[in-house]
C-alpha cells in the first residue's frame, strides 16, 4: 500500500515536470529527424546486395555439396549475391577480418561454418539466416531420405520457394538512416532516464522529505519499489511517445516482432532508472553524481553505437564498445528486426537485468544509512 | 506515565560526542521543552527518537516499545516536525499532507478529511489547491507542522520549527502547540529560543554538549538563579577601562561579567544598589548607552550554568 502511495506521489511529480517531459521526448524525435537526413546517404546505398560477395570453401561430402550449389545459384540468381571459392580456411578468415567479404562459409563434410566480421553488417547477417534455413531444410531432407527416398524429388522442387521467402523480406533488410536513428534515438534517450531515476532519489535527500518518509513506518524497501516503478512509468511513456512517432508518423521500421524489441527496451529502462538511484546514493556530492552520469551516457551512447553505426567506426571502437550495454540492446534490437535473430535477444535483457539488480542491490543497501539523512 | 523514556544514550560522531549518556522521561500529556544552544546536541536526540540514526549505548523507549527493536510500531506513534522545511514544492498543500499522512495508514475519505483538518488547523485550508512554491517562511513552516499531525500522532515532535519566520506565524504556531497539546498531544519542543519553551513548555531539559544540565519546570529552573539580580550596562566605547575589582567592591555586587561592550552586573537579591552602579559608569566618564534591569530568565539560568550564552 506504502508502494502505491510512493508510486502515485511520483507519478504526479514527473508529470508535472513538463521541461523534461518535453526534453525527453521532442529532443530524440527532433534529432531522429536531423539525423536520418543528414546521413541518409551513409546508409541503404552501401548494403545493396548486388555488391554483396561471400567467399566459401567446399570440402563436403557429395550430397550436401549438390545441395549447397543449388542453394547458392538460386541465391546468386534471386538475390545477386556473389559466391567466390577460396583455396583455403586461412584465405577465407583474413578476407573476413579486412572486410573484402560479407563474410566467409566453410563446408567441411556434413557440416557448414559461417565467419563474419564482429560489425552490424547486416548482409552477412542476411547471408547467415539463409544459410541456416539452408541448413535446417538439408537435415530435414536427410531425414527424410533415409525413410522415405521417393518424397525427395517433390521437396527439392519445393525448395527454391523457400529462398524467395527470404527474398519478400528483402525490402526491409538493411535499415535506411530514418530505420536507424529511430532505434537508436530511442534507446540512447533511455539512458537519460537514469537522471530520471538520480533526481528523484537526490530531491528526497535535498527537500528533506526523506527525512520525513524515513521517520515514518515505511519500509526501505517499499520506499525504493515505489521510486523505481514510479519513474520506470514515466520513461517508458517518453519512450513509448518516441516509438509511436517513429513507427507510424515517420514509418520507420521497428520490424514485425514489436513485443520483443519493447522487451528489450523495457530491460535497458530498467537499468538506466536503476544505475540513476544508485548513483544518487553512491555521490553524497550533488555535483559528483552528475558529472559521472553526463559522462557516462556520452561514452556508452558513443560505443554502443548511438550515434554513428558501429560499422562505420574503426576496429579499436568496435572491440572497446562491448563494455556498452547500449551496443548489446542495439545488436539485439536490430537483429532481430532486420535478421529475425534472437540470439542477442538473452544477452541484452540478460546484461541490463544484472546490472539493474546490481545497482538496485548497492541503492537499498546505502539508502538510510545515517549521512543521508 | 512515562510516555518517552531514554535511559543512558550516547550518540558520537567521530571525536564529537553529540549525544552524551543522556536520561529523560517525558510524561504523557506534556509540553516538553529541549533548550539548548546550536550543536547541543537536540537534534541528534531527537533523530534518536524517531530511529532515523542508530543508538550507540543506552535505549529509548515510546510507550514501552524499544525503538530499536520494534522501530516501525514507535515511528506510527510519533509526528514530526523537522528542523529543516520538508515538503514538496510540486505538490499542492492538500496533495503534500495526504502523503505524508498516507504512510501512516490512512487512506480514502478518512485521508482527505483528516488532511484537511490539519490544513485549517495551521490556518492553510484556504490554500489547499496551491502549490508551496511562493510561499512566505512562515506559511511553509505551517505547512511543514500539517504534514506532521494529520494523522494525529499521539506524541508529536517539533524541532525549531519556528526558526526563521515573521513573529504573526511564530505565534500562530506557538497557539497551535497549545492546542494540540489541549487536545491530548504530547509534545517534545526543541528551541535555542528561551522566550518560546518559557512560553510553552512545562517542564524543560537544558541541554549543553549532549547532556542535561538542568532539568524541571521553569520556576524551579529559575530558581537555580533567584538569589541573583542582574544590571546590564551597554557602553559606547573604552570598555577596557572598567575595572572587575572595583566593580566588584560595590555592596551587593557578586560578580561581574564583560561580553563585548555589555558589562553584566550581578548582585544580591534585593541589593538596591543600582545607583552606586550608575555613579560608577559616570565617574569612568563612559558614555551610557543602555541600561537593562534584567529578571532571571532561562537564558540567566544557562549562563549561569555554563557561562556561555545561549545564542552567540
Ligand atoms: N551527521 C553528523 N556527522 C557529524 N557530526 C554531526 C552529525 N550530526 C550532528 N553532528 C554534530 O553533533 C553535534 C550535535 O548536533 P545537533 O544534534 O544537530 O545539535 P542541535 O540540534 O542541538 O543544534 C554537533 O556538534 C554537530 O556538529
Ligand atoms: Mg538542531
Amino acid at each position: 500500500m506504502n508502494t502505491l502511495n510512493i508510486i502515485i506521489k511520483e507519478l504526479k511529480q514527473l508529470v508535472r515536470d513538463k521541461k523534461s517531459n518535453a526534453i525527453m521526448i521532442l529532443l530524440p524525435i527532433v534529432l531522429i529527424f536531423i539525423l536520418s537526413k543528414a546521413f541518409s546517404g551513409n546508409f541503404g546505398q552501401t548494403l545493396k546486395l548486388g555488391d554483396v560477395s561471400v567467399l566459401y570453401t567446399m570440402n563436403a561430402e557429395e550430397s550436401l555439396e549438390q545441395s549447397f550449389e543449388m542453394f547458392m545459384e538460386t541465391i546468386n540468381k534471386e538475390l545477386g549475391i556473389q559466391f567466390v571459392e577460396a583455396s583455403k580456411k586461412k584465405e577465407g578468415l583474413k578476407a573476413v577480418k579486412d572486410v573484402k567479404y560479407a563474410c566467409y562459409i566453410m563446408i567441411e563434410e556434413n557440416e557448414i561454418e559461417i565467419y563474419k566480421n564482429e560489425r552490424y553488417n547486416f548482409s552477412a547477417n542476411l547471408v547467415e539466416s539463409m544459410v541456416r534455413s539452408f541448413a535446417k531444410r538439408y537435415d530435414a531432407l536427410n531425414e527424410i531420405a533415409k525413410s522415405n527416398p521417393q518424397a525427395i524429388e517433390a521437396i527439392l522442387s519445393d525448395e527454391t520457394m523457400n529462398f524467395t521467402e527470404i527474398k519478400s523480406l528483402d525490402g526491409k533488410r538493411s535499415p535506411s538512416s530514418l530505420d536507424y536513428y529511430a532505434v537508436t534515438m530511442l534507446t540512447l534517450f533511455l539512458l537519460y532516464s537514469s537522471l530520471t531515476g538520480y533526481s528523484s532519489i537526490k530531491s528526497e535527500q535535498y527537500l528533506r522529505t526523506q527525512y520525513r518518509i524515513f521517520a515514518s513506518p515505511v519500509k526501505k524497501h517499499e520506499y525504493l519499489t515505489g521510486k523505481i516503478i514510479g519513474d520506470l512509468s514515466i520513461s517508458l511513456l517518453q519512450a513509448m511517445c518516441v516509438f509511436i512517432f517513429g513507427k507510424y508518423l515517420l514509418n520507420a521500421n521497428w520490424g514485425s516482432d514489436i513485443p520483443t524489441v519493447l522487451l528489450v527496451v523495457l530491460a535497458e529502462c530498467i537499468m538506466t532508472v536503476s544505475l540513476g538511484a544508485c548513483t544518487a546514493v553512491l555521490f553524497q556530492k550533488g555535483e559528483t553524481g552528475i558529472a559521472v552520469i553526463n559522462i557516462a551516457i556520452p561514452v556508452m551512447a558513443f560505443l554502443g553505437g548511438g550515434y554513428v553505426p558501429l560499422s562505420q567506426t574503426g576496429d579499436a571502437i568496435n572491440k572497446l564498445s562491448v563494455i556498452s550495454p547500449l551496443k548489446w540492446t542495439n545488436e539485439a534490437i536490430f537483429k532481430v528486426i532486420y535478421n529475425n535473430d534472437y540470439s542477442s535477444v538473452p544477452i541484452a535483457i540478460g546484461i541490463s537485468i544484472g546490472i539493474a539488480a546490481i545497482a538496485i542491490m548497492l541503492t537499498a543497501i546505502k539508502t538510510g544509512k545515517e549521512k543521508s539523512i | 506515565m512515562s510516555i518517552v523514556r531514554i535511559e543512558n544514550v550516547t550518540k558520537k560522531y567521530g571525536n564529537i560526542v553529540a549525544v552524551n549518556d543522556l536520561s529523560l522521561s517525558i510524561e504523557e500529556g506534556e509540553i516538553f521543552g529541549l533548550l539548548g544552544p546550536n550543536g547541543a546536541g537536540k537534534s541528534t536526540l531527537i533523530n534518536m527518537i524517531t530511529s532515523l540514526i542508530t543508538i550507540d549505548e543506552g535505549n529509548i523507549y515510546i510507550k514501552d516499545a524499544n525503538t530499536k527493536s520494534n522501530a516501525n510500531l514507535t515511528k506510527s506513534f510519533t509526528g514530526i516536525v523537522p528542523q529543516d522545511i520538508a515538503i514538496y514544492e510540486d505538490l499542492t498543500c492538500l496533495e503534500n499532507v495526504k502523503f505524508f499522512a498516507g504512510l501512516y495508514g490512512l487512506r480514502g475519505k478518512e485521508l482527505k478529511s483528516k488532511a484537511m483538518e490539519a490544513l485549517e488547523f495551521t490556518g492553510l485550508a484556504d490554500k489547499a489547491k496551491d502549490f508551496p512554491k511562493g510561499f512566505s517562511g512562515g506559511m511553509k513552516r505551517r505547512l511543514n507542522i500539517a504534514c506532521a499531525i494529520a494523522h494525529n500522532p499521539e506524541i508529536i515532535i517539533m524541532d525549531e520549527p519556528t526558526v526563521g519566520i515573521d513573529p504573526q506565524s511564530r505565534n500562530h504556531i506557538l497557539q497551535s502547540v497549545k492546542e494540540l497539546n489541549r487536545r491530548g498531544c504530547t509534545v517534545i519542543y526543541t528551541s535555542h529560543y528561551m522566550e518560546e519553551v518559557e512560553e510553552l513548555c512545562s517542564r524543560i531539559a537544558i541541554i549543553d554538549y549532549g547532556k542535561v544540565i538542568a532539568l524541571g519546570t521553569k520556576q524551579e529552573l529559575k530558581s537555580i538563579v533567584k538569589h541573583k539580580n542582574e544590571v546590564w550596562v551597554t557602553v559606547k566605547n573604552n570598555i577596557d577601562k572598567i575595572v572587575q575589582e572595583e566593580l566588584k567592591e560595590i555592596p551587593g555586587v557578586t560578580d561581574v561579567e564583560i561580553y563585548e561592550n555589555t558589562v553584566m552586573v550581578y548582585s544580591m537579591h534585593e541589593s538596591e544598589n543600582l545607583e552606586s552602579i550608575i555613579a560608577y559608569f559616570t565617574s569612568k566618564g563612559l558614555g551610557i548607552l543602555q541600561i537593562e534591569s534584567k529578571v532571571p530568565d532561562l537564558e540567566t539560568v544557562f549562563l549561569t550554568l555554563t557561562g556561555r550564552k545561549l545564542r552567540d
